[in-house]
C-alpha cells in the first residue's frame, strides 16, 4: 500500500505538472483568441455601418439630383410623361430620406437632414407647383426669379455634404482596417512570446525530471555491477519518498539478504562435501554387489533359457545344439558331446570329427546307470596348452526314460578343473530333465511322422477329400480337393461351413443341387453312402465331371462328422458317352445294310417278279451282306486294336517292296493311271508287314474310291531325315478343310452327298491311324476340295541314310509289270543314284516321257496291255527331242536286231540278266 | 393320287422302299438328304413322308423342326429309324413325327402300313 502511494506520488506529480502546463497554454491561447475575435467583430460592424451610411447618403444625393433634373424636364417639355417621372423621383427621394434618417447620425447630420426635409417639403408644396404654374403660363421670367431664391443653395449644401460624408466614411473605413490589422499583429506577437516562454518552461521541467530519475538509477546500476562482481556496493539509503526511493531501499535490503544467503550456502557446501565422500565409498560397495547380482542373473537367465529349450524345442537337432551350448556356458567344459541313444543325431563342441565318429560307432559301455565322473591323466593331445593341467575330469551321463531305456548320452570333460559337488548335483538334475525332454522329442517326432504320413496319404490321393465335423466346420482336406476345385492350398485351421460351402459350390454348375446335397449330409449321421454328380465351371468348353461320396464318420460309435470324397470321373464319363455314341452309330451303320438284306429277301419271298429282277435283288443282297461283313470285320479290328488285343508281329519291313506287292494286289480300274515315284534310298522300317499292307491297301482303295472321275494315283516313296515317307495322292473330290481334323475318327466320313454316294464303313482311316500310331509313325492328309487328296504316312527308319545320293534329278522311267523284276530294277538304279518312276499304264508313261524330264527308260516288251513295248518305244521315238533318249529293253524275248537298230535301243537285256548291266547301260550313255 | 416322299441317304434303301410300294396307288418321289427332303416337303404337295433319321446335312429331326407347323398337320410323318430309344422317340414326336418304324423293317409291313395310311385307317 505504502509503495503504491509512493509510486502514485511520483506518477501524479509529473501528471499534474504536465496537465497544469497544458491547461495554462490552452487558457492563454483561448483568451487571446477570444479577444482578437471580439475586436475584429466590432471593427467589422463599424465598417459595415459606415458603409451603409455612405450608401444612404449617396442614394439621397442621387435622388435629389434626380428630382431637380426631372423638375427641369417638366419645365422644359411640359409633358405629362415628365411629370410622371418627376413624381417617381420624388418618391425615390422620400425613400432615401427615410433610410438615411434611420441611420445613426451625428448632430450636424441630423440638422442638415431636417433642413433638407423642410426645404424639400417647402419645395414640393410651394416652389414646385408655382414653378409648374409659371411654366404653364409660359412665364419663364417668373420661373427664373423663382429659381434665384435660396432653393438651390440648400440643395447644393446638401449635395456637397453627401460628398463629405463619403470621403469621411472612406477615411473611417481605412482607419477601421488599420485597427483590425494592428489587432491581429498584436495577437500573433503575444502568442509567439507566450509559446516561447512555455517551451522554455517545458525544457526546464524535463531537465529536472531526468535529473531526479536517471542519477539514482545509475547509482543502482553501479551497485548492481558491484554485487555481480562480488564487491560491496556503495549505496546509501535514499530519503526520497517516491518509487525510486523505494527501489533503492529494496535494493539495499536485497543486497543484505544475498550476503546473508551466500554465507549460509558456503557453510552448507562444506558439509555436503563431507557427505559426498562417504557416499562414494558406499557406491563402490554397491557396484561390487551389483556385479555379483548380474552374474547370478546371467546364470538364472541361462537356466531360464535352458528350461525353455528343455520344455519346448521340438526339433531334435536344434534341441541337441541348444543343450550343448547352454551346458557349455553354464559349466565351462573343455569338450562336450550329446547324442541320441540311437545315434540319429548329435551335437558336440571342441570334439574332432574323427573322435565323434569313434564315439558314435563304439558300443555303449556304461557299467553304472546315471552319472559318473572319472579323473584321469591328460593325454598328450589334451594337454599341449598347459603342462600344469595334468588331470582331465571326464563326466558321463546316460539319459534314460522312466523304464531305464537309454535315450541319449551326455559326455563332457574339463582339463585340470574338477567338478564341485554342487555342480554335480545341478548337472544330475539337468540330466534328469533332459530325459523328459528326450521322451517328449521322440513322442513329438512320432506324432509328427504319423501326421505327415496321414497328410502324405491324403495329399497323394487323386480323390479330393474333406472331413467336416459336427459343427459343419471343415477340419481336414487334402491338396487334391484344392486342385480339383481350384481353391487355395490346404490350410491347417478349421474353415467355417459358410466359407467352404460357398467356395465349393461357386466352382460348380449345379450350385443348388450340390448345396442341398451338402446340407443334407452334414446335419446328422446317416447310413451307407450318398453321392451326387456335378460338373465344374471351366474357362473353355472342356467338361469336368465329378462324383462326390458322403459317409458318416464315427468315433467310439458316436457320430463325429462327415467325410466327402470327390472323384474326377471325367474320363469314365467321356468313355461312357463315347461308348453309347459308338453303339448308337454302329447300330445305325449295321441296320442300313441289314435293312437291305432283309427287305430284298422278303420281297423275293413275297412277290412275284421277273428272273432279271430276282437276280438284281440277289446281287444287292449279296453286296449288302458283304458290306455288312466288312463293317463287322473293320469294327472288330478296330475294337481289337483299341483294346490293345491286336498283336503286332514286328520285324524288318522293306517299304518299297511292300508297296510294290500292294500295288500288284490292288485292282486299279483302267480309268486311273497308277504311278510309283520311288526315291527311297533306305526303305527298311520296323513294323508288322501285314498291318502296314492293310494301311497301304486301304489308302490306295480310298484314292480310287474318292476319285470317281479317274485321274492319276501317285504313290511317292521318299526317305528324308530318318523317316520313310509314303504319300498316296489322288486327283479326286478332296476333303473340305473343316473335315480334315475329324477324318481319322471312327465313323467320321466326310459328310456330303458326293462322299455319301461312295460309301464305306467309316472305319478305314481310324484303323490306319491306329496302326500307324502303333508304329510310332504319323499319318496326315493334305487336301483341297475338288483338287484331290494326299495322304502322308511317315515311319521312322531303322537305319539312318548313309548318303543322299538320290537327288531326284536323274529319273529313270520303268515300264515293267512284274513286281519282283520292277523291284530288282529299281534297287539297282537307286543304288546308282537314280530315282525311279514306275508306270503301270503305257499311254500315261508315254505322255510323261514327252515332257523330257527323264534320263532314260526301261521297257518290258510284254506289258499285258493293248500297247506292246515296241509300240511304246515307237511313240517315244516319234516325240520331239526324244530320239536320242537312252532306252533299255528288259525282256524275256530274244533280241530283234532290226528293231533295236531302228529305234536306237541303248541296250537289250534278256532276262535273266545281272542288274549291274542295266545301270551300266545308263552310266555309259 | 396321293404323293409320298421317301427321304433316305442310302440309295439301296430308297430303291427297296420304292419297289415295296410300287403296287400301291401312290405317286412316289425321293430325296437323298435332309436338305432335299425339306425343300420338297415345303412345297406341301405330299401327304405322306417316310423320313430317315440319320442323314448327312440336316437330320430327319431337324427337317421336322424346321418344317412349317401348318404343313405338318396335313402330312403323315413316318419315321424310319434305327433310333429305337424312348427318349429319341419322344423328341421326334414333339417335333411332329406321327409313326415310327424301326430299321430293319419288313417291306410287307411297310407296304401294309402305307396302304392303311392311304385309306385313312390311322386317322
Amino acid at each position: 500500500m505504502e509503495i503504491m502511494n509512493k509510486m502514485k506520488t511520483m506518477r501524479s506529480k509529473y501528471f499534474f505538472i504536465s496537465a497544469g502546463i497544458c491547461a495554462a497554454v490552452i487558457l492563454i491561447f483561448s483568451i487571446i483568441g477570444f479577444y482578437t475575435h471580439q475586436q475584429q467583430q466590432e471593427l467589422l460592424e463599424e465598417h459595415s455601418a459606415i458603409y451603409e451610411k455612405q450608401e444612404a447618403a449617396s442614394e439621397l444625393s442621387d435622388a435629389l439630383n434626380d428630382v431637380f433634373f426631372r423638375a427641369r424636364g417638366v419645365y422644359a417639355f411640359q409633358s405629362p410623361l415628365e411629370r410622371e417621372r418627376l413624381s417617381e423621383a420624388l418618391d425615390r427621394y422620400h425613400e432615401a430620406v427615410d433610410d438615411y434618417t434611420t441611420m445613426d447620425l451625428s448632430g450636424g447630420e441630423q440638422l442638415l437632414v431636417s433642413e433638407l426635409s423642410s426645404f424639400m417639403s417647402d419645395y414640393e408644396a410651394d416652389s414646385l407647383p408655382t414653378a409648374i404654374a409659371l411654366v404653364e403660363e409660359g412665364d419663364f421670367e417668373g420661373l427664373r426669379e423663382l429659381s434665384q431664391t435660396g432653393l438651390n443653395i440648400t440643395v447644393n449644401d446638401f449635395v456637397s455634404y453627401t460628398k463629405e460624408i463619403e470621403s469621411e466614411s472612406e477615411a473611417r473605413l481605412d482607419e477601421v482596417s488599420r485597427q483590425s490589422i494592428e489587432g491581429m499583429t498584436f495577437s500573433f506577437t503575444s502568442s509567439l512570446g507566450l509559446t516561447g516562454l512555455l517551451i522554455l518552461l517545458m525544457i526546464l521541467f524535463l531537465w529536472k525530471m531526468i535529473e531526479s530519475i536517471i542519477s539514482p538509477i545509475e547509482k543502482l546500476h553501479t551497485a548492481a555491477i558491484d554485487i555481480q562482481e562480488g564487491r560491496k556496493p556503495e549505496i546509501e539509503k535514499s530519503n526520497r519518498n517516491d518509487e525510486l526511493g523505494s527501489l533503492t531501499s529494496s535494493f539495499i535490503d536485497m543486497t543484505a539478504f544475498l550476503q546473508r544467503n551466500e554465507e549460509e550456502l558456503h557453510a552448507q557446501n562444506e558439509e555436503l562435501l563431507a557427505q559426498q565422500e562417504a557416499l562414494h565409498e558406499q557406491q563402490d560397495q554397491l557396484a561390487a554387489t551389483l556385479m555379483e547380482t548380474q552374474e547370478t542373473k546371467g546364470r538364472l537367465e541361462l537356466f531360464n533359457d535352458l528350461n525353455h529349450v528343455l520344455s519346448s524345442t521340438s526339433n531334435r537337432y536344434k534341441f541337441l545344439d541348444d543343450m550343448v551350448q547352454y551346458m557349455n556356458r553354464l559349466y565351462a567344459f573343455d569338450q562336450i558331446m550329446l547324442f541320441m541313444a540311437d545315434r540319429s543325431a548329435y551335437s558336440a563342441v571342441n570334439v574332432s570329427t574323427e573322435k565323434i565318429n569313434q564315439i558314435l560307432h563304439a558300443p555303449i559301455l556304461i557299467d553304472e546307470k546315471g552319472m559318473r565322473v572319472r579323473k584321469r591323466l591328460a593325454r598328450p593331445e589334451e594337454d599341449d596348452l598347459n603342462i600344469a593341467k595334468s588331470y582331465v575330469y571326464d563326466l558321463t551321463a546316460e539319459i534314460t526314460d522312466a523304464s531305464g531305456k537309454p535315450l541319449g548320452i551326455f559326455r563332457a570333460n574339463r582339463y585340470g578343473r574338477p567338478f564341485e559337488e554342487e555342480e554335480c548335483e545341478e548337472i544330475r538334475g539337468l540330466v534328469q530333465r533332459m530325459s523328459i525332454a528326450f521322451e517328449r522329442l521322440l513322442a513329438f517326432d512320432e506324432i509328427k511322422y504319423s501326421r505327415e504320413l496321414t497328410q502324405d496319404m491324403l495329399d497323394n490321393m487323386t480323390e479330393g477329400l474333406q472331413l467336416v465335423n459336427q459343427n459343419k466346420c471343415m477340419v481336414q482336406h487334402n491338396e487334391a480337393l484344392c486342385r480339383l476345385l481350384g481353391m487355395d492350398t490346404a490350410e491347417d485351421e478349421e474353415i467355417e461351413c459358410d466359407e467352404w460351402l460357398l467356395k465349393i459350390i461357386s466352382t460348380v454348375n449345379e450350385e443348388q443341387e450340390l448345396k442341398a446335397f451338402f446340407e443334407n449330409t452334414i446335419d446328422a449321421a446317416f447310413d451307407g453312402t450318398r453321392s451326387i454328380r456335378y460338373t465344374l465351371k471351366t474357362q473353355d468348353d472342356s467338361l469336368k465331371v465329378f462324383d462326390v461320396y458322403a459317409m458318416s464318420v464315427y468315433r467310439d460309435q458316436e457320430w463325429t462328422g462327415t467325410i466327402f470324397v470327390h472323384r474326377d470321373i471325367t474320363k469314365d464319363y467321356e468313355v461312357d458317352k463315347m461308348k453309347s455314341e459308338l453303339v448308337s452309330t454302329v447300330s445305325h451303320e449295321l441296320r442300313t445294310p441289314l435293312s437291305s438284306v432283309l427287305g430284298f429277301a422278303e420281297l423275293l419271298l413275297t412277290k412275284e417278279m421277273k428272273p432279271e429282277k430276282q437276280k438284281r435283288y440277289i446281287e444287292t443282297i449279296h453286296k449288302e451282306a458283304k458290306r455288312l461283313t466288312n463293317l463287322i470285320n473293320d469294327f472288330l479290328d478296330l475294337q481289337r486294336m483299341e483294346s490293345g488285343k491286336q498283336e503286332y508281329h514286328m520285324g524288318e519291313v522293306k517299304l518299297d517292296e511292300l508297296m510294290m506287292e500292294v500295288l500288284e494286289k490292288t485292282s486299279i480300274p483302267s480309268s486311273h493311271a497308277l504311278i510309283l515315284r520311288d526315291e527311297m534310298e533306305n526303305s527298311i522300317v520296323k513294323g508288322d508287314k501285314e498291318r502296314l499292307t492293310q494301311v497301304m491297301t486301304n489308302l490306295l482303295n480310298n484314292a480310287v474310291k474318292f476319285s470317281p472321275q479317274g485321274g492319276d494315283i501317285t504313290v511317292r516313296l521318299q526317305s528324308i531325315d530318318g523317316k520313310a515317307s509314303v504319300i498316296v495322292e489322288d486327283q479326286g473330290i478332296g476333303i473340305p478343310g473343316e473335315e480334315v481334323s475329324n477324318l481319322f475318327q471312327k465313323f467320321k466320313r466326310v459328310d456330303n452327298s458326293e462322299s455319301r454316294k461312295i460309301g464305306g464303313t467309316g472305319l478305314g482311316l481310324a484303323i490306319c491311324k491306329e496302326i500307324v500310331d502303333k508304329h510310332a509313325g504319323d499319318i496326315f492328309v493334305k487336301s483341297e476340295t475338288g483338287e484331290g487328296s494326299a495322304f502322308h504316312i511317315e515311319l521312322p527308319l531303322m537305319r539312318e541314310n548313309q548318303s543322299h545320293s538320290i537327288t531326284g534329278e536323274d529319273k529313270i522311267l520303268v515300264l515293267e509289270d512284274d513286281p519282283s523284276l520292277a523291284l530288282l530294277i529299281a534297287d539297282e538304279l537307286k543304288s546308282k543314284g537314280f530315282s525311279v518312276v514306275h508306270h503301270y499304264q503305257p499311254e500315261r508313261a508315254v505322255e510323261e516321257i514327252g515332257d523330257l524330264s527323264f534320263s532314260g527308260v526301261v521297257v518290258d516288251l510284254m506289258l499285258g496291255n493293248d500297247l506292246s513295248g515296241w509300240d511304246v518305244i515307237a511313240q517315244i521315238r516319234n516325240q520331239e527331242g526324244n530320239n536320242t533318249l537312252p532306252i533299255v529293253i528288259s525282256s524275256a524275248l530274244d533280241e530283234d536286231p532290226e528293231k533295236v537298230q531302228r529305234y536306237h535301243i541303248t541296250s537289250y537285256l534278256t532276262k535273266p540278266y545281272p542288274p549291274e548291266k542295266l545301270s551300266a547301260a545308263f552310266m555309259r550313255s | 393320287m396321293s404323293k409320298l416322299l421317301i427321304a433316305d441317304d442310302e440309295e439301296i434303301l430308297r430303291m427297296l422302299i420304292e419297289d415295296t410300294l410300287e403296287d400301291l396307288e401312290v405317286e412316289i418321289d425321293t430325296a437323298v438328304d435332309g436338305d432335299e427332303a425339306y425343300r420338297k416337303l415345303s412345297s406341301g404337295e405330299y401327304q405322306i413322308v417316310l423320313l430317315d433319321y440319320m442323314m448327312p446335312g440336316m437330320s430327319g429331326r431337324e427337317v421336322l423342326e424346321k418344317l412349317d407347323e401348318g404343313l405338318k398337320t396335313n402330312l403323315k410323318i413316318l419315321m424310319l429309324t434305327a433310333k429305337t430309344q424312348k427318349e429319341d422317340q419322344e423328341a421326334l414326336k414333339s417335333a411332329g413325327a406321327d409313326y415310327f418304324m424301326a430299321k430293319p423293317f419288313s417291306p410287307v409291313e411297310l407296304s401294309d402300313f402305307v396302304a392303311e395310311l392311304l385309306n385313312g385307317d390311322h386317322e
